[in-house]
């Protein structure tokens, strides 16, 4: 045979090869992975729930996280949300318990991705002290919390509220009798408000 | 066809050919030791927990120290720059400065209730 053809032949599979690896290597650089888009759709959606539980409204909800996908999509070159829904945008606020629950339904390149945030604070029990040096009354309340992952990081209060950690999700608060609302906030900047004194 | 410029075409066709695999080769495998791929899986991983972005918001160096090598193998080392898309300023920067090439980035719209964006541009590897 023709030592050019033979050679011809060789350099092709040679080139086939190194096409291969050219491309092999452009899509291992290029990939927009699956867990950066969860990453960024679930602060999006704990964001969103933050504005949800400090403004106290669902009004303006949807267009907030219009907002948080329009930026999320600018710089971000392989993140692309198709369609989303605002499944539950909840805020529950009593004596007994209070809820902020925040989901939404995301349609992607690569599938559904269905984002919860939620935190739930329940009352066990609520007692009453003085204190005997100043004569002020205080609620000491017991609560358990709970989130979409759990038990929370850290729970603080807001204003006059004191929180302790005890043990097993049992969390004790502190406050003055004078107080109506106890407003308590999650290490997510998350914010519930507890009705005390009765309603 | 002449034996000897038949050969001698033969070669030349065959170095050139070998030339260019030996080129594509020397340029893709040094950079896939890189691991775009990894770093920007472990980043989308961490976004998932919030306590990076509580210290990233709170400007927490030493936070975001403790989280990454809770995270990563405690053979890696990783390089953290906080950048302000808006105004183009760095925020923060945290970690080894010899892997500060090859950054990957992932962009948060905000955190807290706002629309503050922050771009984080990471590297996780061997370089420490």
């Amino acid at each position: 045979m023709n030592y050019s053809i033979i050679a011809l032949t060789m350099s092709l599979i040679l080139l086939i090869i190194a096409i291969s690896l050219q491309e092999n290597s452009f899509e291992e650089f290029y990939i927009w992975p699956m867990e950066a888009d969860k990453g960024i759709l679930d602060t999006i959606t704990t964001n969103t729930a933050t504005y949800l539980s400090r403004t106290g409204t669902s009004n303006n909800v949807e267009i907030f996280l219009l907002r948080n996908l329009e930026i999320a999509e600018k710089y971000n070159y392989g993140f692309r949300v198709l369609k989303y829904s605002i499944v539950n945008a909840t805020l529950y606020s009593s004596c007994e318990k209070a809820i902020v629950n925040m989901t939404v339904m995301y349609d992607m390149l690569w599938g559904r991705y269905c984002a919860t945030v939620f935190l739930v604070i329940e009352v066990v029990n609520i007692t009453e002290f003085r204190d005997p040096l100043t004569g002020d009354t205080y609620y000491k309340i017991i609560i358990t919390c709970l989130m979409e992952r759990g038990v929370p990081r850290s729970i603080i209060g807001i204003g006059s509220v004191e929180v302790s950690y005890s043990h097993n999700n049992i969390w004790i608060l502190t406050c003055p009798k004078s107080l109506k609302t106890v407003m308590l906030e999650d290490w997510r900047g998350i914010r519930v408000e507890l009705k005390i004194g009765g309603d | 066809m002449n034996f000897t410029l038949d050969s001698c075409i033969a070669v030349l066709i065959l170095t050139v050919s070998l030339t260019y695999l030996i080129h594509i080769t020397m340029t893709v495998v040094p950079n896939t030791q890189h691991h775009y791929d990894d770093s920007l899986i472990i980043l989308g991983r961490l976004l998932r927990y919030y306590d990076i972005q509580a210290a990233i918001y709170t400007n927490n160096s030493e936070s975001v120290d403790v989280i990454m090598y809770s995270t990563i193998s405690h053979l890696h080392s990783y390089y953290l720059v906080v950048i302000d898309p808006e105004k183009e300023t760095v925020v923060l920067i945290c970690g080894t400065p010899t892997l500060s090439s090859y950054l990957v980035s992932i962009t948060i719209p905000g955190w807290n209730g706002t629309l503050n964006p922050r771009t984080l541009c990471f590297r996780v590897g061997v370089g420490g």
